[in-house]
């Protein structure tokens, strides 16, 4: 990286350095460095939601309040939830699109650099607006990540107005970036790249560009009402002047499902990338694959309601959500039988990338047959706002999307900086991490059916083993993430020189480029056959 | 676009994708502020929140009038220091014969507030049924710090109303109107009301 640069960067005192170091990343155009940003501030996302997640675990470690207020309790919450997804899992995501996608396509740079500059200085401005809200006078957010009104209008801190323009610049991030991957995708094919060639990472990427586009904007219009509710005398979502609260809900999960694949699908085409590799075979059912990516981005759009199956809805609007939600199982399904069929009969080895992956194939799967569980409408009642949910979404997003994530920084870290990670600290992070994530979110599963609710700080006595446990785990998964950190920040000195390919099974045009690759990734476009 | 150093090779036409992809996110926007109508709509079409008079039977013949009870309730929204009461508790009322009643309320804050009340009936099926010809929640009323008012309601109950709804409850929430726009995206029949009263 950074090899156009750096020039001129001789011979400078250190206030000289420390000003070109700044200019160079803040006026960074280049694919890789906007990759390494947007990684480097997931990274840092998610330790800083990491932290307010072993907050809220240190309290319920025993039943009765211990080290923070009930309302502060419910800030940690809302602030945990809105770190993680606009602040880590989404940016991850991107970091790696940035990263691979025009390598994958065999494109010098991405389409729009400028704007893909812009797209990224977005994300850190409002992650601090965002995070600054903890230190303002009436407190941060309360009402949860979902932003529920009138929770979030009529009895919102004063601090929820920052909260909403953190929530308009994310957006308009999203945004630009999923143009951005849309029209580098479209136009800067290398010759001979197909559609039917692009490799699937590309594929899901693209879907997901396409599924940002579409709701987005629907978020953005749903906290634009909030502002409007709250300091300009609207009604939107307030009974006493004509509004419903209820609309609220609709509109903000006609966005908040297709988010779920929004975070969903890059894992998922990670995961296809790097389980052909370790398997040496290429993927089986690419054409499925294909398939079941765009099936599962329209289904999104149309299955939102099962999140408020409590809220009253008709009968008939009950069943069709809960089979439509069902539905979504099947592209799900192929693509699990994919990457298993993919396996199957392979010549495996089990580097740290493959471990991971393998991982996401399992917890994956467990979490969606409790997704399928929470879309019967009926249980759902009885799980609605449980811990329950909360074991079933975090076995989504962490034991499935963020081990996928974690397994792609394995797997193109040599790539990337042209040395090989530790291997060894990679089996103790993964081996320390899979373990404690099932600690830690497995017992969940039973409080939720023992019926503990979710957001609360102090709990019935009933709860008290089955927190410590998971309290336990989530203290050592935690700590375990430091491993990973170290063994990315010492190998990138001490690490062995990678090779082009680096995995001998490793398949695909980034793996033609040096390691790490050049400034302009393709000069001249690779020939594709 | 022009970012690209120029030993890059030329790439195809973007714009005409740029600016669709640009619309559709805008297009989007506007959706979402279009799900509001659209979400009435719905509600109307299903018949969500209403008693849907289409599956009531319809009788052609004249309905013989009958009695029943009306109770007159009032509350304040939180934080409103209005007086605000019904004259008459409850009476006894005959169907398709015309009453008035009036409400009391007075404005015990420092300042002139400008209020509107908004009905409801319960049982709600009765909704339908209670026909006000004249009443102050289809106006804003603005009183003076002390200053009191009597405010009429002119009614009458619809014949066609079931016997086993022996008695009708209205019920008056009053809500402060905080500025003089506020009336916004006010839906139903709470923005015909304020407009009618405005002309």
């Amino acid at each position: 990286m950074a090899n156009g640069a750096t020039v001129g960067e001789v011979q400078r005192s250190v206030p000289g350095r420390f000003i070109a170091f700044i200019v160079r990343w803040t006026t960074a155009t280049n694919h890789k460095d906007i990759g390494t940003l947007y990684l480097c501030t997931a990274l840092l996302n998610l330790f800083i939601g990491g932290t307010l997640a072993l907050c809220i675990r240190a309290e319920l470690f025993v039943p009765g309040l211990q080290f923070v207020e009930p309302n502060f309790f419910n800030t940690l919450t809302t602030m945990h939830g809105l770190v993680m997804l606009f602040g880590f899992i989404m940016p991850v995501a991107v970091g790696f699109a940035n990263w691979l996608i025009p390598m994958m396509i065999g494109a010098p740079d991405m389409a729009l650099p400028r704007l893909n500059n812009m797209s990224f200085w977005l994300l850190p401005t409002a992650t601090i607006l965002l995070i600054s809200t903890l230190f303002m006078d009436g407190g941060a957010p309360n009402f949860g990540w979902t932003m529920y009104a009138p929770l979030s209008t009529t009895y919102g801190p004063p601090s929820t107005d920052y909260m909403i323009f953190a929530v308009h610049m994310l957006g308009i991030s999203s945004i630009m970036g999923s143009i951005n991957i849309i029209t580098t995708i479209a136009t800067m094919r290398a010759p001979g790249m197909t559609w039917m060639k692009l490799p699937v990472f590309v594929w899901t990427w693209l879907v997901t560009a396409f599924l940002l586009i579409g709701i987005m904007p629907v978020l953005a219009g749903a906290v634009t009402m909030m502002l409007f509710d709250r300091n300009f005398g609207t009604a939107f979502f307030d009974a006493a002047g004509g509004g419903d609260p209820l609309l609220f809900q609709h509109i903000f999960w006609f966005f908040g499902h297709p988010e779920v694949y929004v975070l969903a699908l890059p894992a998922f085409g990670i995961v296809s990338q790097i389980i052909p590799t370790f398997s040496r075979k290429p993927l089986f059912g690419y054409r499925t694959m294909v398939m079941a990516t765009v099936l599962i981005g329209f289904l999104s759009y149309i299955v939102w309601a099962h999140h408020m199956f409590t809220s009253g809805m008709p009968y008939g609007a009950q069943l069709y959500f809960m089979l439509a939600t069902m539905l979504i199982a099947v592209p799900t399904g192929m693509k699990v039988f994919n990457w298993i069929t993919t396996m199957f009969r392979g010549s495996i080895s089990f580097e740290t990338p493959m471990l991971f992956a393998i991982a996401f194939v399992f917890m994956f799967t467990f979490a969606g047959c409790t997704g399928v569980m929470l879309a019967v409408a009926p249980a759902d009642f009885q799980y609605h706002d449980s811990y329950f949910v909360v074991a079933h979404f975090h076995y989504v997003l962490v034991n499935g999307l963020t081990f996928a994530f974690l397994g792609g920084a394995y797997y193109w870290y040599p790539k990337f900086w042209g040395r090989m990670y530790s291997e060894r600290l990679g089996r103790w992070h993964f081996w320390l991490s899979a373990v404690s994530v099932n600690v830690l979110f497995f017992p969940q599963h039973f409080l939720g059916l023992a019926g503990m609710p979710r957001r609360i700080p102090d709990y019935a006595l009933q709860f008290v083993d089955f927190n410590f446990i998971s309290s336990l785990g989530a203290f050592v998964f935690g700590f375990s993430q430091l491993i990973f950190v170290y063994n990315l920040i010492t190998s990138r000195r001490r690490g062995e020189p990678a090779s082009d390919r680096v995995w001998e099974g490793a398949q695909g045009l980034e793996w033609t480029l040096s390691s790490p690759p050049p400034h302009h990734s393709f000069q001249t476009p690779p020939k594709v056959d | 676009m022009t970012a690209a150093p120029d030993t890059l090779p030329r790439k195809p036409a973007q714009r005409p994708l740029l600016v669709k992809l640009v619309a559709a996110a805008v297009l989007m926007f506007g959706f979402s502020f279009a799900l509001v109508p659209l979400y009435d709509l719905m509600c109307d079409a299903l018949g969500i929140g209403k008693i849907r008079a289409a599956t009531l039977p319809v009788e052609a013949t004249v309905i013989a009038p009958h009695k029943l009870a009306i109770e007159f309730v009032t509350t304040n929204t939180e934080q409103l220091d209005w007086s605000f009461y019904p004259l008459v508790k409850s009476m006894e009322v005959t169907t398709s014969e015309t009453y008035m009643v009036n409400f009391f309320a007075r404005n015990n804050t420092t300042r002139t507030m400008t209020v509107q009340a908004i009905p409801s009936i319960t049982p709600v099926q009765g909704t339908d049924y209670l026909i006000k010809t004249q009443c102050f929640c289809f106006e804003r009323q603005t009183l003076a710090p002390g200053e009191s008012i009597k405010m009429p309601v002119v009614f009458l109950i619809d014949s066609a109303l079931p016997e086993k709804y022996a008695t009708l409850t209205l019920s008056y929430s009053l809500f402060e109107l905080k500025q003089e726009t506020a009336a916004s995206p006010a839906r139903e029949e709470t923005v015909e009301s304020l407009s009618g009263g405005r002309t």
